[in-house]
């Protein structure tokens, strides 16, 4: 069988950046753990392992262990000091880097999380009447589920590949043909240009290259572009079954061995092929190899909450972790774009899978099922535009939930056949990830049926809560801290998934219940956010939500001092929790208020050496901050160099290689230079691109200016933005009284840049029912209270 | 001591001015520097605010059979020079003809100024070939041939390279001979064709980044300065500064 | 020659630690191959330095060193058929070029100037790319030559000095004397 060979690391290998800043040099305790990661490594190697009963023996053993050591009963002091034992440990473990400290962790993080859910479910379940016992069951099958995903990521993410590009054979003429899709819809031009002009930047020999533009808009502006760069423009007669119809139509009159496929807005770097394509060659049942999916623009949470480049985003972990762990059971998850995939095993699994709406995964599942192997190179390779704003990043969710939710209906990796044990569970995790919409309303609610209607939904003491809840917390925080740091901050994912949670419940729900149902809703790319705006439609949910809860927040504290008195140690947690609850959603509403997009196109940041040629002949050298097909910001070595609206010619660099490209001074301030590319020609066009957004190490240093994640950090920031959120909410209450006699207008203000300028359409910007209630309410209360005031 | 000639195979190429920007970047790197005008336009020392009336360099000390001792100028640059001097076509005669009687007359001109280690001397040669490129390049431990990318100074290329051969290939403190391009305009489809035909010719051997045609330099001169104090921000002052360190590093790459 | 790869790659091959050596810049040579075609006289010297054997070789043999570079007196280079070096007995190895000056061996392999006598190597020369060949009697000193041609003689001047330069006549009478004032 001719499985690739990976590229297992030693035990000790992958460090984790977590844990760096506490790694003092402790010579002494590394010999001491050396000599335990030898004995690892030594009882790892143990031949007895290849032995099949010899491996049951070991698993029935392990697993008898956890039964024993999740059901083992304690007493409340017994459980505290077990706890605060294994806690201790883990926290002490944490300070070493390696991947033996990480299974231990994990081993912890299991144990407490089983003890809890065990504890939780044999004692805690309180059937006194029927909306106790309501309230009690769903909050345990809350749990069920956030301890089911918690393990399946533990075992998904437990060792990441790394996989490392295989180098291509020197000899150019083995190299294999390569057909690059680029599937287009209604994007504009300015949006695929940058696209097929870096694709025909690509560096693989011409003759085995050939770029389709596959448009299903039928563009006759397209086919024009085609034309003048010499690439192909494929059209069919109808728009079946959307991008992947469109792919399968273009597999059956083009014939590369490989086929290449970019999102319109996925501008390969240049050095895309030859990273990818060595592992085919080496591995000849590889069906699709996948790379990252980078952004070079903000997405809406980055934007909204000012943390671009500095936190990791949502899609992070799973480009980051979960692709290169699910890479080492074979079981990597195809993206639609940034990949390569084979013709012949494409083919075999009928194309590209056309029941469901994420049919990206659904054909690599195909794959997996007859046999064949996927691949992740967690290097980015191409980048493109992060959805513009909530509204469209939600919907763009909604869409991956419901075609999740319909693969697991239609097509269940847990059954069928050709799967292995790995690839059921990483597939299964991947789906059962997307109905967390439930769950974390459940969470968000939860202590409200307490201070409502006096509901028991955990029925012990809050000391016992404590001393079973809190190891669970920490140690799946410390845990997943460890493992994910990097790719996602500590009480991140409660932002990302409160804020989705609403809108991905529905359509799951839908999706499971009758996968057939429901549309196909594409992304749009490339709009503009002309003014901040606080998205009303989209925060319906989360401010009722927040009502409730401050409901229930008021309730709780005339409990606690006033009125009913009794039970203030629960009254005090349910308390704690909405309080932490109101944190989260807070930050949701933080997310909803759309910042401004300060500049009119997709500026993107980079520091690249530049040189600008003024037309007296003098030359400066300097520095290229940011860039755009548009333009290009220039950082000068001294104040006022360059004159406004004066010529000039800008250079830029690739290695050794000098482009130029004639341009205008349109903004001169101190050392800050803007210039405005003045009619490049298509080859200007296809240099400017080469030189910056193709470049092979254009997303390289991308996540240098990373904070390091710490879980009492990422608490303290994500208060930070709940603090803002309400601060939004507040003013936009306020000046949503004074205006509310004017209609809101949006302006579009046509500009050039290198993406589409095309702003929003006025209607996006969402009113929303609430609001205009709100609205009325206020005026309401305003006339009553003091005369109105008219704007 | 390091002896770096500056070579040309054609006149107009900027030799003089690479070779008083290289020889102020490496002194201002903390390098003691001497700089010898061998160029009978005795034109280095404008480079670096000489007095253009004053006469005096290395011809007329030879001739009267006198040292350079007596001849050599501190700049205000932190590089010192030694000009060639002003004179009459019947002096430069007598001169070359003592020079072609005399082979060891640079060598020895030098080791009496003195060798400082970490000290880097810097030739400044005439155009061509002559008998003052012939004495620089059997002392030389570096050569750096300046070139411009158009097809004149390309087709010397082989020339050049048999020259090299010649006077510097079986010296055992030969420490390798360097191209830079002056001049350089990637606005002219030219200049970036033949750079890219260099580079591919000569491989390492040519400094990877050129100096760009910049009117700065042409106006450091008028006003007798060197670039880097005239115009620091100028793209050639960069480029002369990126291509010190590349050279210093084939030195210390050879040293070692 | 295997050009190094460009600082992108290079940048990019050391994140994660792969040899820049497997990548191929293969736009870049499509550049390289352009500017080569673009100008004639690229292509021409093109083929004559691939045709000529290369320089190390004949720097490690004094004798086809000494048979390259010995112009006799006609002012330019001999060439013969290129890709061909006669072997010629082997001299004594000197430094002295007043030695190589005299030394009476065949034609030499590698030239890029044409000779005014060999047909064969003026074909694949530089100036039958620039211009005719220069017709000229043998051993005639001085050609009319265009602007490069005098590139040539200066450099084959230089080659073949003239003066008989006598190694180890230095003069010290007067410098050496002043030579310890400096001290």
């Amino acid at each position: 069988m001719s499985k690739p060979k990976r590229a297992y690391r030693s035990v000790n290998a992958p460090e984790f950046k977590g844990v760096d800043r506490r790694s003092k040099p402790r010579t002494v305790d590394r010999y001491k753990f050396g000599k335990i990661n030898e004995f690892v490594i030594a009882v790892r190697e143990w031949y007895g392992w290849e032995h099949r009963y010899w491996r049951a023996a070991a698993m029935i053993f392990a697993f008898v262990l956890f039964l024993v050591s999740m059901s083992v009963s304690l007493s409340l002091l017994g459980q505290a000091i077990y706890a605060s034992m294994v806690l201790v440990l883990a926290l002490y473990l944490r300070n070493y880097t390696g991947t033996l400290f990480t299974l231990v962790m994990i081993v912890f993080s299991v144990n407490a999380s089983s003890r809890y859910l065990y504890w939780r479910y044999t004692e805690t379940l309180s059937m006194g009447n029927w909306v106790d016992t309501f309230f009690s069951v769903t909050l345990v099958i809350a749990e069920v589920y956030a301890w089911l995903v918690l393990l399946l990521g533990y075992a998904q993410t437990i060792w990441p590949l790394r996989r490392l590009p295989e180098p291509m054979p020197e000899d150019t003429t083995q190299w294999p043909t390569v057909d690059i899709f680029i599937p287009t819809y209604n994007e504009s031009l300015k949006v695929v240009r940058p696209t097929v002009l870096a694709a025909m930047a690509l560096d693989w020999p011409r003759e085995k290259l050939n770029i389709y533009i596959l448009d299903d808009g039928r563009r006759e502006e397209f086919a024009e572009f085609a034309r003048s760069v010499g690439v192909l423009h494929l059209t069919r007669d109808n728009n079946n079954h959307a991008k992947a119809g469109n792919i399968n139509e273009a597999l059956k009159i083009t014939s590369g061995e490989f086929v290449a496929i970019f999102d319109c807005d996925h501008i390969p770097a240049r050095s895309f092929l030859q990273l990818t394509v060595g592992w085919f060659l080496r591995d000849k049942k590889l069906g699709m190899l996948q790379t990252p999916h980078h952004f070079l623009s903000p997405d809406p949470f980055e934007r909204n909450l000012g943390t671009f480049r500095r936190v990791p985003n949502e899609g992070e972990l799973f480009y980051g972790l979960i692709q290169d762990g699910n890479d080492l059971w074979n079981a990597t998850f195809f993206c639609g774009s940034c990949a390569v995939t084979r013709r012949t095993i494409l083919l075999e699994v009928g194309g590209v899978a056309v029941e469901t709406v994420t049919e990206d995964a659904h054909t690599a599942l195909k794959m997996h099922r007859l046999g064949y192997t996927t691949a992740y190179i967690s290097i980015p390779q191409a980048a493109g535009l992060a959805t513009e704003s909530l509204s469209i990043h939600v919907g763009q969710r909604i869409r991956w939930a419901r075609g999740m939710a319909q693969i697991f209906r239609v097509d269940n990796p847990l059954f069928g056949k050709g799967l292995s044990f790995m690839q059921r569970l990483c597939y299964s995790n991947a789906m059962l990830h997307f109905f967390y919409g439930l769950p974390r309303m459940v969470f968000l609610l939860a202590p409200l049926s307490y201070l409502f209607f006096q509901a028991h939904i955990i029925n012990a003491s809050a000391g016992a809560i404590a001393v079973y809840a809190l190891p669970h917390l920490f140690h799946a925080n410390i845990t997943n801290s460890r493992m994910q740091g990097a790719h996602r901050h500590s009480f991140w994912a409660e932002l990302y998934e409160a804020t989705l949670a609403w809108y991905i419940f529905r359509p799951t729900l839908v999706a499971l219940l009758n996968p057939k149902f429901g549309k196909f809703n594409v992304t749009a790319k490339g709009g503009l956010v002309e003014k901040e705006f606080f998205d009303w439609k989209i925060s319906e949910p989360y401010l009722i939500m927040l009502a409730l809860n401050v409901t229930g927040l008021f309730i709780g504290v005339i409990r606690l001092f006033w009125w009913n008195r009794f039970e203030v140690d629960t009254v005090v947690l349910n308390l704690l929790w909405t309080v932490y609850n109101l944190v989260i959603l807070g930050a949701t509403i933080a997310v909803a208020t759309e910042t401004k997009q300060v500049r009119s196109s997709h500026r993107v940041n980079c520091n690249q050496k530049a040189m600008l040629k003024l037309a007296n002949g003098q030359v400066f050298s300097c520095r290229a901050n940011d860039y755009s097909e548009g333009g290009l910001g220039l950082v000068m070595p001294a104040a006022n160099m360059a004159a406004l609206n004066s010529m000039a010619r800008v250079s830029l660099f690739m290695g050794e290689r000098e482009f130029v490209f004639p341009a205008k001074v349109v903004f001169a301030r101190d050392t800050i230079v803007g210039v405005e590319f003045d009619n490049l020609s298509l080859q200007q066009q296809m240099d400017l691109v080469q030189c910056t957004l193709a470049r092979a190490d254009a997303w390289l240093d991308w996540d240098d200016n990373r904070v390091v994640d710490r879980p009492l950090a990422g608490m303290k920031e994500i208060c930070y933005h709940s603090m803002k959120g309400y601060q939004h909410l507040w003013h936009d209450l306020k000046t949503g009284v004074q205006k509310s006699y004017q209609s809101r207008e949006k302006e579009v203000s046509p500009e050039r840049g290198l993406f589409d300028q095309q702003a929003l359409k006025p209607d996006s910007v969402k009113e929303g029912f609430l609001r205009k209630k709100l609205s009325v309410l206020f005026r309401v209360g305003r006339r009553l209270l003091v005369r109105p005031v008219r704007s | 001591m390091t002896v770096i000639a500056v070579i040309s195979p054609k006149g107009g190429v900027g030799k003089t001015t690479v070779a008083v920007n290289l020889a102020c970047t490496l002194a201002a790197g903390g390098h003691p520097v001497r700089l010898v005008d061998l160029d009978p336009q005795n034109a280095l020392r404008l480079h670096l605010g000489a007095d253009p009336a004053d006469v005096n360099g290395m011809v007329h000390q030879t001739l009267q059979q006198s040292s350079w001792y007596y001849t050599e100028y501190d700049s205000a640059y932190g590089v010192s020079f030694v000009p060639y001097g002003k004179v009459s076509e019947f002096e430069r005669i007598t001169f070359e003809a003592h020079l072609s009687q005399t082979p060891e007359w640079l060598r020895d001109n030098l080791m009496e100024l003195g060798r400082e280690p970490n000290s880097y001397t810097i030739l400044d040669t005439p155009p061509g070939p002559s008998v003052y490129v012939q004495q620089a390049l059997s002392i030389a431990n570096l050569v750096l041939v300046v070139m411009i990318p158009d097809a004149g100074s390309y087709a010397t290329l082989t020339a050049i390279e048999s020259l090299l051969d010649y006077y510097c290939a079986n010296r055992t403190d030969f420490y390798g001979s360097y191209y830079v391009l002056n001049q350089f305009d990637a606005d002219h489809p030219l200049n970036r064709d033949i750079k890219t035909v260099m580079q591919t010719v000569l491989g390492d051997r040519l400094a990877p980044y050129p100096i760009h045609r910049d009117e700065s330099l042409s106006e450091a001169l008028a006003y007798q300065q060197p670039a880097a104090q005239y115009a620091p921000h100028c793209q050639a002052v960069d480029d002369i500064v990126q291509l010190t360190d590349w050279l210093q590093s084939r030195v210390d790459q050879a040293v070692r | 020659m295997k050009k190094a790869a460009n600082a992108d790659i290079r940048n990019l091959f050391k994140k994660f630690g792969g040899d820049t050596s497997n990548y191929q810049e293969i736009q870049q040579e499509y550049v390289v191959d352009q500017a080569k075609k673009n100008w004639p006289i690229v292509t021409a010297i093109e083929k004559e330095r691939i045709s000529a054997p290369q320089l190390r070789a004949s720097a490690e043999n004094p004798v086809a060193r000494a048979a390259g570079f010995s112009g006799a007196n006609t002012g330019s280079f001999n060439a013969a058929q290129p890709g061909v070096i006669k072997r010629a007995p082997v001299i004594q190895q000197t430094q002295s070029p007043a030695l190589f000056a005299k030394a009476d061996v065949p034609p030499p392999a590698r030239t890029l100037f044409s000779s005014v006598n060999t047909p064969v190597s003026a074909t694949r020369s530089l100036f039958s790319a620039m211009s005719p060949p220069v017709q000229a009697e043998p051993g005639r000193r001085e050609v009319e030559r265009s602007d490069q041609d005098k590139i040539t003689s200066v450099f084959s001047r230089l080659l073949n000095p003239q003066n008989n330069v006598a190694v180890n006549t230095q003069d010290k009478s007067l410098r050496s004397l002043f030579g310890f004032l400096k001290k």
